[in-house]
């Protein structure tokens, strides 16, 4: 097991009880503070006749006008004042002082009358509620979680072939884990759903005395939270069914865990839940500061019991987290440790000061400390956990390519401490693993990674501020010096978030395609990556310059800047070197699209208007082409118009032999078969083939022959060979079994009876040379037919 | 025998517990309709007969209780077996009060315990007997509800039963509580007005009522204390029987490659799901359905003798030596290798032996449990 799959538990475990616990306690803080500026003015309700009147005066049009003006007024009188910066900083942080130091006295009170805590409570309990009542309503509780349960247990009956059976199949893959765990937790809080309506449904239905209501609906809200925290806890952490689980963990230490976590949370929400009943007694109750002590002493109480029920889970997970730990690798092994020692400590520190900073109402102070102490926790549990994922879908996809049919236990074992290692290498470097052909999520989980981290820090930033300023986003619109410098710093950091999320994301892209991109050894061809590749940096370059301007004038505009003249200067240069640079911009663009077509790659024979030869290297702007004399052609891109591939997929060559017209074709046909099966055997040339050498036939007649025809259908390149050992061969064969190739030959005929002599012959041929000669003429081309 | 006499007295008590939450479940309507309803539910329990019967049953199936924990070898049990342990043992207990007060005012006191009257004592006099009810109501039903969907699951008319008894399993108990509270509304109301000019009670009669109700608790308490002890005796009495056999650690090696280690005792189910190994098991461990059988690959032990009802499931299958009930086998210690014969899914023709398979109509195949 490693360290870092062991922390991230702990982190998710804390972030749960803390996340939890503070949000009560900030709730809880609340009421507090109010309810003792209450005790100072407390006046009795209006009688009937006054509310009468203030309605009639409500519905008058003259006091609404006069009203909605007041209003305006107010708001306009509040802008000026806030904008005095001094002041306001001034008030706030005195404001501060004074509820710490009420917050003090209240404490103190607290402690005093420590002793008469349970007779206050006692007493105001009795009077919120009859005799009876308490008992009553934990009958109330009782009743209608049976019947929540009930309907529950219904639900169950028709879904639990469902579910036994997502339990029983093996997904495999991640994805397919993940599914099989998301349709688990859904049949499971569907469940929980139907418990709901059975049991608060149920319970609403019925009238009831208000502080009754109350109460049992905190305690079957209390009942409800603690099952979903069961239901989401169960859903990562599988403690049952090894197949679904989410988390790297063997059975026993989930199982351990998800006690854990569970114990914890339900001491928490029970003791958090106790306070609020008291809380809602006290503000029952008349407003008595006694009772207003009392309810307090209880929420410290409570409060006490969260700091240690955290303090002890955090200090538990972290103990089981060491005791796993593998005792083969001992350096690792001890550094783990200190590790999660570490965060151990961390975490306790951080929960305890929310605590003292929660005791002396300190809200936004703690609200601070909290989240910004949480972040890093969170971002490396996240990083953890989003590297889990990757490597476990990953080896996944590796065991399949490769087929490796392990068993199902070594497999999981292996993917684990695989995944935990390259989370390990992942952690310590924080840069792009090695990129090799194996990691097919490299992008995407560099890009998530980000994007999570993105998300969490814009949440906690919004939530710090939130708890400052009750009203966030109206602050940011107003004109003060604290609602400028909020929109900067909020609109900064996402500009900076966003353009680093894709500047991530294109930069792993292009790196790996990069990467990916090997020069072709010996003869082959290089593909398309071959110009990628020499366009790919410029690419990078020009995102990042992008990327930084629009985030340096987005930061200027929000800042104040006008950034109007800084758009319109650069739209002017733009279009100067627009012009200017006209026709080289129509080289790159018309090079982009030639290389989206795959018109041409390195090594190819090409023909482009008049010239052709082999391409010989391309650059951003232009085409190099080397003409087989030697001669070398640069042709920007643009100039380019048509082109034509000499070197794609296949070629047809044909030949032709002239025979006399007396050959036995198929004597001819015979060879040609031979011959062409004796080279599709031979290792020299059988790879160039696509079809093997075929005889045509008689392809036309001659004066004086006919023409055999032969073709053969090869690899671009490799035809010249082929093509030269074919004539031979054909030929020797034909030597071989006797059949001539046909010559040409002019027959002078004389007539005559007698024998010539041999100056009346010679006198003949010379006669006969015109002929001899117009007949072979200039040689013309074949015609090329089929 | 055992078995059928359990689920015979099981009957019997589910049915009277049920017509008496469906006579609560009047209440829905009023508290005047609840009372008039009740002779009518409880018409066949309120003769000598019918009270032999069900007094009878409530013994005997207690009994059978006792004996079947006193029979077990560890108390470690899957989750099926505690809940009908623990909510059996819970019963007595919680329901003595109501039972011996109901009992007791009726045939001591010719004092009709109508609904009103107890609704008050559970509502406004003393709150924590209707807590108690509710927690009995609760009990009782899970424990009868398992018991006996367990029985009828193992029947082929069961799919067709089952589209009615699942809801109704849910409807009775829900209504019954909802009549509860809705009556108990109606009562606290009633107190709560009536308090203001309650005639007050004549010492005569406030004597008597005091007498009986010291009778009434001193009854309660020796009933509960005398279970506490025979509870506590059975217990003792199988710690002394499992002091003769003793038992050591026990390994089980499936074909799937899992393995388990457990202490031996255990039957092999109970090992399974303890360590959260899915196993099929229809009848729950009672050694009627067949599902859980296993193959036995090696034993480094001698295994214990199939018992008479484990040998008569396995000959229904035709099942040759090496195949055992897992729900049945229970070893003491020692390495076992073996195999899950059936699919923890397994449905109801799992249940069809082999020979039978082939006969078309089903329903005549399954032969019923002995
Ligand atoms: S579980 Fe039914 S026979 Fe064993």
């Amino acid at each position: 097991m490693s360290w870092f799959v062991r922390l991230s538990c702990l982190f998710a475990a804390c972030l749960i009880c803390f996340g939890f616990g503070s949000q009560y306690v900030g709730a809880q803080s609340l009421p507090q503070i109010k309810t003792v500026e209450q005790t100072a003015d407390v006046i009795g309700p209006p009688s009937p006749n006054d509310v009468k009147e203030l309605i009639r005066l409500l519905d008058d049009k003259r006091i609404k006008n006069w009203l909605e003006k007041g209003a305006q007024n107010s708001e306009e009188s509040e802008l000026t004042d806030s904008s005095a910066i001094g002041d306001g900083l001034k008030a706030q942080l005195s404001a501060a002082l004074d509820r710490t130091r009420q917050r003090a006295r209240l404490l103190q009170g607290a402690w005093q009358h420590i002793s008469d805590v349970p007779a206050h409570l006692a007493r105001e309990w009795g009077k919120a509620i009859k005799p009876g009542g308490t008992v009553r309503s934990m009958t109330y509780v009782l009743i209608f979680l049976f019947i929540g349960g009930g309907l529950e247990w219904l639900y169950k009956q028709y879904t639990n072939n469902r579910l036994l059976r997502l339990q029983l199949i093996n997904p495999g893959s991640l994805s397919g884990r993940v599914r099989a765990a998301l349709s688990r937790a859904l049949l499971i809080f569907g469940g929980l759903a139907v418990f709901t309506i059975g049991s608060i449904g149920g319970f609403l239905s019925f009238d009831w005395n208000p502080f009754v209501e109350e109460l049992v609906l905190i305690l079957l809200l209390l009942v409800l939270v603690l099952r979903t925290i069961a239901t989401l806890s169960m859903f990562v952490l599988a403690p049952r069914v090894r197949e679904l689980r989410l988390a790297p963990f063997e059975n026993q230490l989930a199982k351990q865990f998800h006690r854990t976590l569970i114990i914890t949370l339900s001491i928490m929400a029970i003791s958090l839940a106790v306070s609020d009943i008291f809380a809602e007694l006290a503000e029952e109750g008349n407003q008595q500061s006694e009772i207003q002590a009392a309810a307090f002493s209880v929420s410290i109480l409570a409060g006490l019991v969260c700091l240690t029920v955290a303090l002890l889970a955090i200090w538990r997970i972290a103990g089981l987290l060491m005791i796993v730990s593998d005792p083969s690798d001992e350096d690792g092994h001890a550094a783990s440790n200190q590790r999660v020692f570490n965060w151990r400590l961390y975490l306790s520190v951080l929960a305890t000061l929310t605590f003292v900073l929660w005791l002396f109402a300190a809200t936004d102070v703690m609200w601070t400390v909290l989240i910004l102490g949480l972040l890093p926790a969170v971002l490396s549990l996240v990083r953890g956990w989003v590297n889990y994922f990757f490597d476990e879908s990953e080896n996944y996809l590796l065991g399949r390519n490769q087929g490796h049919q392990l068993v199902a236990e070594q497999e999981l074992e292996s993917e684990v401490t695989e995944a935990i290692e390259a989370i390990e290498v992942g952690e310590e470097t924080d840069t792009i693993p090695e990129l090799d052909e194996h990691r097919p999520f490299d992008t995407v989980r560099l890009v998530t990674v980000r994007f999570l981290r993105f998300v969490l820090v814009i949440i906690s930033v919004l939530t710090v501020l939130a708890a400052w300023a009750t009203d966030i986003f109206s602050l940011a619109e107003s004109p003060t010096f604290y609602g400028k410098v909020i929109s900067i710093v909020v609109e900064l950091i996402v500009a900076v978030l966003i353009a680093d999320l894709i500047w991530t994301w294109a930069k792993t892209s292009i790196d790996r395609r990069l990467a990916d991109y090997k020069p072709p050894e010996g003869p082959q061809a290089p593909g398309p990556e071959a110009r990628m590749a020499t366009l790919l940096p410029l690419l990078r370059v020009i995102l990042l310059v992008t990327l930084v301007v629009m985030v340096g004038l987005s930061v200027l505009s929000s800042a104040g800047v006008n950034i109007a003249p800084l758009i319109a200067g650069a739209g002017v240069l733009g279009v100067a070197i627009g012009f200017g640079a006209q026709s080289l911009v129509k080289d790159i663009v018309s090079g982009i699209f030639f290389l989206i077509d795959d018109a041409f790659r390195v090594g190819e024979y090409i023909e482009l208007g008049n010239l052709r030869g082999v391409v010989e290297s391309m650059s951003v702007r232009s085409l190099r082409v080397r003409h087989h004399r030697g001669a070398v052609h640069t042709i920007p891109f643009g100039e380019l118009t048509s082109l034509t591939n000499y070197s794609r997929d296949w070629v047809i060559m044909k030949m032709e032999f002239r025979v006399p017209f007396e050959t036995d074709i198929k004597v001819v046909k015979k060879l040609v078969k031979r011959i062409g099966a004796e080279m599709l055997e031979d290792p020299l040339y059988k790879d160039g083939f696509l079809q093997p050498l075929k005889s045509q036939g008689v392809r036309r007649m001659e004066e004086f022959n006919m023409v055999v025809g032969v073709k053969f259908m090869a690899k671009p390149g490799e035809q010249w060979v082929i093509r030269r050992d074919a004539y031979q061969k054909i030929v020797n064969a034909f030597e071989a079994s006797g059949i001539r190739l046909a010559e040409r030959n002019v027959k002078v005929e004389v007539i005559s009876d007698r024998e010539l002599t041999e100056d009346e012959k010679q006198a003949a041929i010379g006669a006969a040379q015109d002929s001899i000669e117009q007949q072979a003429g200039p040689p013309h081309p074949l015609a090329d037919e089929p | 025998m055992t078995r059928t006499l359990r689920i015979v007295t099981g009957i019997v008590l589910f049915v009277f517990v049920a017509m008496h939450l469906l006579n609560m479940s009047v209440g829905l309507v009023s508290l005047e309709a609840l009372d008039q309803a009740r002779p009518y539910f409880m018409l066949p329990w309120r003769n000598p007969v019918g009270f032999i019967v069900l007094a009878g049953s409530m013994l005997i199936h207690a009994a059978l209780g006792l004996v079947a924990i006193y029979w077990r070898n560890t108390l470690q049990m899957t989750r099926y077996d505690l809940i009908q342990t623990v909510s059996a043992l819970l019963v007595i207990p919680l329901l003595a009060s109501h039972v011996l007060g109901v009992t007791l005012a009726a045939n001591m006191m010719s004092f009709e315990p109508t609904y009103q009257r107890t609704l008050t004592l559970f509502w406004v006099q003393s709150p924590a007997d209707g807590l108690r009810q509710v927690l009995v109501v609760g009990v009782v039903w899970i424990h009868a509800c398992i018991g006996l969907f367990t029985w009828m699951r193992l029947n082929t008319w069961w799919p067709k039963v089952a589209l009615v008894a699942y809801p109704l399993a849910v409807i009775i108990p829900v209504s019954a509580l909802l009549g509860f509270v809705e009556a108990g509304n109606q009562v606290i109301e009633m107190s709560a007005n009536a308090t203001a000019y309650s005639t007050p009670v004549s010492s005569e009669v406030a004597a008597e009522q005091a007498a009986i109700f010291e009778l009434y608790n001193t009854v309660k308490w020796s009933v509960i204390s005398t279970y506490l002890i025979i509870v506590a005796a059975v217990l003792i009495a199988r710690k002394i029987r499992l002091r003769a056999a003793n038992t050591g650690m026990l390994t089980l090696s499936y074909l799937t490659g899992d393995t388990i280690r457990t202490e031996g005792g255990v039957s092999l189910l109970e090992a399974a799901e303890l360590h959260d190994l899915p196993h099929a098991s229809m009848c729950k461990g009672r050694g009627r359905c067949g599902t859980c059988r296993v193959r036995i690959m090696s034993s480094s032990d001698e295994l214990p003798r199939p018992s008479q009802i484990e040998q008569q499931t396995l000959e229904r299958f035709e099942s040759p030596d090496n195949v055992r009930l897992a729900c049945q086998l229970a070893p003491t210690a020692g390495k076992i290798e073996l195999e899950r014969l059936l699919p923890p899914d397994a449905g109801l023709d799992a249940l069809v032996p082999p020979s039978k398979k082939r006969v078309p109509d089903l329903g005549s195949a399954i032969e019923p449990a002995t």
